[in-house]
């Protein structure tokens, strides 16, 4: 055993302080470990499920990202809670108008609607007579139908009022509140005795 | 002006660049010191130095002054040798004591006039079950039966393994010694 001991004893003094300068990738090594280098990803690794839950990063952007999405939508949403639809059908007679134009104009006062009557739009009429003006504003409003060049009855109809009036000044006044409307417009005959300007 | 141990901890745990570098330095050449006598290889010992570092600085938060930084560093560094040991290796879990005999002799000579370097040569040389026992039974004073809780073994295979360590070693500064006459 004594020579065991002398192993003992030699082994303890020869690294009781023993040193050795480790190589530089170790270090490099460790310091990657603690101080990862930040990556950019591509789009399409966003949307891969592996990078986005493995990836810090790549996680907080995908939150940010959706909640972006759903803000924009929300925004959208109650935004459009103030905006209508007017639409509705023209008519030459017993049939629809085959081509035309609605115009919508504002009106800032209904009692003298025609005296503050300002344009606001216009949407072509389609070949089933139908017209259909989108995110129109809360207020209120006078439709005229005019009548394109168009064969047939059509020359016998002039351009109308909603509903059915020559007379601007005896037009219906459309009030756009908190619902959509919907206004059908018959044309009026040439020789009807509304006929107006 | 060198920073204190405090400093140096204080400065990692703000994860201050400059101050793990600092302790790295500080520390790293003794701990690799250990990592080659535990390790068979330089490569090997370089693994244990990184994960061991990657642990320290990770637990730097736990460490609480109660003793020296070194010892606390010291210990992660042999418990991470051991898990590499375990895994790469898978250490000899029992081993009986029975046919076993010392049958070599060296000369006084022959020790004395070994190297630092070929000491560890030979240390790093013999099976890592071996190698590891001794380690931690010789240069780190554990007892048998801290060492058999450490690497999950029975106390006589702890002291199985380092009976046959010393014999190795003995055999080979023999042979080493014969050699250079």
């Amino acid at each position: 055993m004594d020579q065991h001991d002398q192993l003992e004893q030699k082994c303890k003094a020869a690294f009781n302080n023993f040193e050795v300068e480790p190589p530089a990738p170790v270090w490099d090594a460790v310091n990657r470990e603690l101080h990862p280098p930040r990556r950019q990803f591509s789009i399409w690794e966003y949307l891969d499920p592996t990078t986005f839950f493995s990836n810090r990063r790549a996680r907080l952007t995908g939150v940010f990202s959706t909640a972006a999405v759903i803000l924009f939508f929300v925004t959208v949403y109650f935004l459009s809670l103030d905006r209508h639809i007017i639409n509705g059908h023209a008519y030459t007679g017993d049939r629809r108008l085959v081509s035309g134009t609605a115009i919508l104009f504002t009106v800032q006062d209904k009692c003298k609607p025609w005296d503050s009557v300002q344009f606001y739009r216009t949407v072509p009429v389609d070949a089933n007579g139908y017209f259909y003006f989108k995110g129109v504003d809360d207020g209120s409003y006078l439709l005229r139908i005019e009548p394109g060049h168009q064969p047939e009855n059509t020359d016998q109809f002039i351009a109308s009022w909603f509903d059915m009036h020559g007379d601007p000044a005896q037009s219906h006044v459309i009030v756009i509140d908190d619902e959509d409307v919907r206004t059908d417009v018959h044309l009026i005959r040439k020789d009807h005795p509304q006929t107006g300007p | 002006m060198m920073d204190s141990d405090e400093d140096l901890v204080s400065g990692c745990l703000k994860k201050n660049a400059s101050s793990e570098l600092a302790l790295y330095k500080r520390f790293s050449p003794k701990m690799y010191g250990i990592c080659l006598r535990y390790a068979g290889n330089v490569m090997e010992a370089d693994e244990i130095l990184q994960v061991g570092f990657i642990r320290v600085f990770n637990n730097l938060h736990r460490f609480r002054f109660e003793g020296a930084l070194e010892g606390w560093i010291k210990k992660i560094i042999v418990n991470a040798a051991i898990s590499y040991l375990t895994t790469t290796h898978k250490l000899q879990k029992e081993v009986e004591l029975k046919d076993f005999y010392m049958e070599a002799t060296i000369q006084e000579d022959a020790l004395s006039n070994l190297s630092e370097k070929d000491l560890l040569k030979i240390i790093q040389s013999i099976a890592p079950g071996h190698r590891t026992v001794f380690n931690l039974y010789f240069i780190e004073g554990y007892e048998h039966k801290e060492i058999a809780q450490m690497l999950g073994i029975s106390i006589n295979t702890s002291k199985t393994q380092l009976l046959r360590a010393r014999h190795s070693i003995m055999r080979k500064i023999i042979k080493e010694d014969l050699l250079s006459h």
